[in-house]
């Protein structure tokens, strides 16, 4: 491939109608002028950057900040990918999130770097605190989650019990990983610290081994991750500080979209909606993307394409040349979850009237859980948000909430809604699942490095599969990187 | 008085014999499938993108939306040879067809591909991981009925009570049948990407792939009731061959 110059991108941005939005060299456009962040125009580099979500849009604004010229080349018609805030058909200006939930603290510090750079607001979310757990058909409260007697009445071990009495409930996997964990010393280097054949067996062999009973072992699981995998998962919380399901989470008021939706304005006309990529190419100097626009191939150079697709879709784009086999098996091989989120609308917080709290686990298989979100909205109908499978309606979900509610009393609710991610064309996938037992090697840590011009940024494309702080964090890294290259 | 009355019904019958003809008359339905390369070719371990377009009188068209992507097939047949090509090759490409539609429109394919994991197992994991016998159709008829976790990963497969017992027999079987031959694959969707097999060794022979795409329009608009049953399958059969 011929050097691209700068003339080069310049000449194609202008034939296939960038216009002035791309190359305004002027990286500040969108700010104000107390916001001014100075160029750094002689370090100027071209970047493509695939895909229009939370990590495509940070990473596009990190590279603006530095200087770089940048465009965001997004297939569906909003930006913002999995981090959805609805607001339509509910009343009295509710809303609730239909994909990302929560960012932690501890944890999450470059999403709480943003939240103080944009000053936006983060909303206390107490949706883990007071809940209440459905097993086997009955509630448990936290209290009761303590409670030797109750503990012994599943089946838990005298260790277990005891452990369980002081410590909250979802802490349990702690009893059996937390003398493991202090031989990791780098988040992001799982291997040569003793454990490398670990990732040959699932992670319920150690419960197994350790003497966790057949309760526990029920409980935590861990057939489908190896071990090396799940404490390596763990170790990389402990070395942030960060519990293993942290009780203090929150939310951005407004809604989590107002993070994307602040990169967006920020990034103004780099940002291009409807234009999927058709096809990349690259070589030592540069790459050339093909995309489509208002139903015309186009083609644009640059000096780095920065991937933000999730891998599932971006394995559907030609590579030319092909990406080495390494390479390709990580792109074909990473899995993903996918769910539905419910929203119901509700006229009270009736639960109220029974003394309980909503945040509930369920344990139905049409409804997983629920909390409240929007409890900021200045009215008394309030929003509850749900979580279960694909494929299942609105109506279901809620006949499955009023089958297992344990009040006494109806509910209010007059609304449910839901997006099904499962089948969405765009963004249908959420979090990294764990790699296959015994390939951690095939996939780490080639999944966050870089291939020639052709960057990784995304939920994927970080340590830890959290999708949010996966983003904000791969985001940043590549933006270093290219920066720095 | 009476002839003219006698000739105003027979027109009027006529007429309306005419409407409900007309009324239930079924166009078929065009299918369109192109690939994003050269010509028809393809090569070697490389990814080429599809686009399958339906165009029908009663259901609509997918430029506009209004075919449920869902409902649009691909089958993919690779082959060593090119005289193994026929002229029909869907119909022998792919056992079960009906149950890979009704898989599809039972929206199974949100979760689960032939040959790739998606939420759920490849079809290609659990017929490798089943044999094709009465008593496994129903071990797994029950599992797609009742829900599973923990057989694959930790994710819960919902319940799926709404589906029919028999109908879902067929799928199974569909599923267990149609994947032994690694060579075939198929796909639902009105874009997406095949991902071509690396050379076999030790051959200079030119590969073949089949693709076709099918699509079973709703049938004849029916006002008397608003029900519409399956009409006319159109199909669409591109033959690539290998650039090396």
């Amino acid at each position: 491939m011929p050097a691209l110059k700068r003339r080069t991108f310049l000449k194609n941005s202008i034939l296939t109608g960038v216009g002035a939005s791309v190359l305004q060299l002027e990286p500040t456009m969108a700010h104000s002028p107390q916001e001014f962040i100075p160029p750094n125009i002689n370090a100027s580099k071209k970047i493509i950057v695939g895909g229009a979500g939370l990590g495509g849009m940070c990473c596009a604004y990190e590279l603006m900040k530095k200087g770089h010229e940048v465009v965001v080349l997004e297939a569906s018609g909003r930006h913002g990918g999995h981090v959805f805030t609805v607001h339509d058909g509910l009343s009295d200006g509710l809303y609730g999130d239909f994909g990302m939930e929560h960012i932690t603290k501890p944890g999450y510090d470059r999403y709480w770097e943003y939240i103080k750079e944009f000053n936006l607001t983060a909303l206390p979310y107490p949706r883990r605190k007071n809940v209440l757990r459905r097993i086997d058909g009955k509630f448990y409260t936290e209290e009761m989650l303590h409670d030797s007697a109750v503990l012994k009445q599943f089946g838990f071990n005298e260790n277990e019990v005891k452990y369980l009495s002081t410590n909250p409930w979802w802490d349990l996997e702690s009893l059996y990983v937390k003398r493991y964990l202090d031989k990791f010393k780098d988040e992001y280097q799982p291997f040569g610290v003793g454990y490398d054949d670990w990732d040959k067996f699932p992670m319920s062999d150690i419960y197994k081994k350790d003497g966790a009973s057949k309760t526990a072992q029920g409980f935590l699981g861990g057939n489908n991750s190896s071990a090396l995998f799940n404490l390596w998962h763990d170790a990389i919380l402990k070395l942030r500080g960060v519990p293993l399901s942290p009780p203090e989470v929150f939310r951005l008021k407004g809604g989590n979209q107002m993070l994307p939706n602040t990169f967006a304005k920020r990034l103004g006309s780099r940002v291009w909606l409807n234009t999927p990529i058709v096809s990349i190419k690259h070589g030592d100097s540069g790459v050339s993307v093909t995309y489509k626009q208002h139903n015309e191939q186009k083609v644009m150079d640059a000096d780095f394409f920065v991937n933000c697709i999730p891998l599932p879709a971006f394995k559907n784009v030609p590579v030319d040349p092909p990406l080495p086999a390494e390479r390709q098996y990580i792109i074909e091989n990473v899995t993903y979850d996918s769910y539905q989120r419910f929203v119901f609308q509700a006229s009270s917080k009736f639960w109220l009237d029974d003394n309980l709290s909503i945040n509930m686990d369920l344990d139905h298989p049409d409804l997983w859980s629920v909390w409240q979100c929007a409890d900021e909205v200045d009215t008394h109908r309030i929003i509850i948000l749900g979580t279960g499978p694909g494929g299942i309606s609105p109506q279901r979900a809620l006949a499955a909430f009023r089958d297992v509610y344990p009040g006494s009393k109806k509910d209010t609710i007059e609304l449910a809604i839901s997006r099904d991610w499962t089948k969405e064309t765009f963004s249908p996938t959420c979090e990294r699942l764990p790699f296959p037992i015994g390939e951690l090697h095939k996939f780490w840590p080639t999944l966050m490095k870089p291939h020639g011009r052709i960057h990784f940024a995304g939920a994927y494309a970080d340590n830890l599969n959290w999708g949010t702080e996966a983003c904000t964090r791969s985001a940043n890294r590549v933006a270093n990187e290219i920066d720095k290259s | 008085m009476t002839q003219s009355r006698n000739i105003f019904i027979v027109i009027i019958c006529v007429l309306s014999f005419g409407f409900t003809y007309w009324q239930n008359q079924n166009s078929p339905p065009k299918v369109t499938i192109s690939v994003q390369g050269k010509g028809n070719t393809f090569q070697w371990s490389s990814v080429v993108p599809y686009t399958i377009a339906v165009s029908d009188a009663e259901d609509g068209n997918t430029e506009y939306g209004e075919i449920p992507p869902h409902e649009v097939l691909l089958v993919a047949q690779y082959l060593p040879d090119s005289t193994l090509v026929k002229k029909t090759p869907s119909d022998e490409q792919i056992k079960h067809f009906d149950a890979l539609v009704t898989i599809s429109k039972a929206l199974c394919f949100n979760c689960h591909a032939a040959r790739a994991k998606l939420i759920g197992p490849s079809f290609e994991q659990i017929a490798a991981r089943y044999k094709s016998d009465p008593a496994t159709v129903d071990l797994l008829t029950k599992k797609i009925i009742d829900g599973s976790t923990g057989t694959w990963s930790d994710l819960k497969m919902p319940p799926h009570p709404d589906l029919e017992v028999q109908e879902i027999k067929e799928m199974v079987t569909g599923i267990l049948e149609n994947n032994a031959d690694p060579d075939l694959t198929y796909f639902v969707g009105t874009n997406g990407a095949l991902r071509t097999r690396e050379k076999p060794a030790n051959t200079s022979e030119i590969g073949i792939y089949v693709l076709t795409a099918r699509y079973m329009d709703h049938g004849p608009r029916n006002t008397n009731d608003g029900l519409r049953t399956p009409g006319e399958w159109g199909h669409h059969t591109l033959v690539l061959r290998s650039l090396e």
